[in-house]
């Protein structure tokens, strides 16, 4: 294959007309004048040929395209039906063997435990804290006298006098109207 | 201007946005390779148009429904080429065996419509045509691959896993063939 690129230049460079002497001998050592022409020819002719597609089909495909891609739902929203249909068994037959309730015999027995139960008592910033209880102390009851008048009409008019003035008054209530 | 964005990208940063669903990179995708391999599938699918569009169709339609088959590491240009080339021998082997069919079941003559006889006599009149179809299925490949697609010699090797030396000789050999063809 030595030759191979400098004859592949010149089949698409050259015509046979073209050709010097030099390489004239080159491509005769491979090749007759009318296989170069020939390959030439379709070397050529191949190159220059552009062959445009119907426009309809880009139409279709870039329909396609978006049909296929563009939807932005998350892959289980893109599920058709018949995936669900699937699906839908599957989660019955799961649960069922999870979550049914067993066929098994239940013992019920009594028994004391001892259970430590712990309050949480939430404060909010206490200002004052007012505590009221009862408190009973025993006290003696005089029952053989009287109880003592705690007030007397004497008393009252005492109030807001001098002193002067209320031992008049209590003389008067000692000595009577003498 | 988000457009203008996209046309200066690389065909491999466009691929991986055409994997991320934008829909902009896969137009841009299509305007540069729809009509080049509407010619690769033209000349190898016995220069027939409506077969080649439909292939054209066909490509596209699997990089939408499955972009993931890109990886980043690829090259977009021999990649589409490679996936255009396993549709051609998918399609060659099934006319092969279409062919076979007919020869052992069908001994009628094949009824052909006056407009298939016209197309007929289109394609031999088709120069080119004459000389591909001279060449075996994988020479044609390498040949169109070549000097239409101007692919280089290695990645042409690459594609079809063969030495570059092969793929060499198999150009040279096809000259041969034609050489041979124009003698007798």
């Amino acid at each position: 294959m030595k030759d191979f690129e400098k004859i592949e230049k010149l089949l698409k460079s050259k015509s046979y007309s073209e050709l010097s002497s030099d390489e004239r001998s080159l491509i005769e050592s491979e090749l007759t004048q009318e296989v170069y022409e020939e390959l030439r020819q379709a070397i050529t002719q191949v190159q220059r040929e552009k062959l445009q597609v119907n426009k309809s089909l880009k139409k279709s495909l870039m329909k396609e395209f978006k049909e296929t891609n563009n939807s932005r739902l998350p892959v289980i929203f893109r599920w058709k039906i018949p995936a669900l249909t699937h699906i839908i068994p599957l989660v019955v037959i799961v649960y069922l063997a999870f979550f049914m309730p067993k066929n098994e015999r239940v013992i019920t027995q009594d028994r004391i435990v001892e259970i430590m139960v712990r309050d949480t008592v939430q404060i909010n910033q206490v200002d004052t804290l007012y505590l009221e209880r009862i408190v009973k102390v025993p006290t003696p009851v005089y029952v053989t006298r009287e109880p003592k008048q705690t007030t007397s009409p004497e008393k009252i008019q005492t109030v807001n006098r001098s002193l002067s003035d209320q031992k008049e008054v209590l003389d008067l209530v000692v000595r009577g109207l003498e | 201007m988000f457009f203008r964005k996209h046309i200066n990208k690389t065909d491999e940063e466009l691929m991986i946005l055409v994997k991320n669903r934008d829909h902009q990179a896969f137009s841009i995708i299509y305007n540069r390779y729809a009509d080049r391999l509407n010619a690769f599938f033209f000349r190898m699918l016995w220069s027939d148009r409506a077969m080649s569009e439909d292939f054209v169709h066909d490509l596209f339609s699997k990089i939408i429904n499955k972009p993931e088959l890109y990886n980043e590491s690829f090259e977009v240009k021999p990649w589409l080429f490679r996936i255009a080339s396993n549709m051609c021998k998918n399609a060659y082997r099934k006319r092969s065996f279409e062919e076979a069919y007919k020869e052992a079941y069908i001994h009628e003559e094949p009824i052909t419509t006056q407009q298939e006889l016209m197309i007929d006599e289109l394609i031999l009149t088709d120069q080119i045509h004459k000389l591909l179809d001279q060449m075996g299925e994988e020479r044609k490949m390498i040949f169109l691959l070549r000097y239409q697609q101007e692919l280089p010699i290695n990645v042409i090797a690459d594609m079809l896993d063969l030495s570059e030396g092969t793929v060499k000789s198999r150009l040279f050999y096809t000259r041969e063939k034609i050489k041979t063809s124009i003698k007798y």
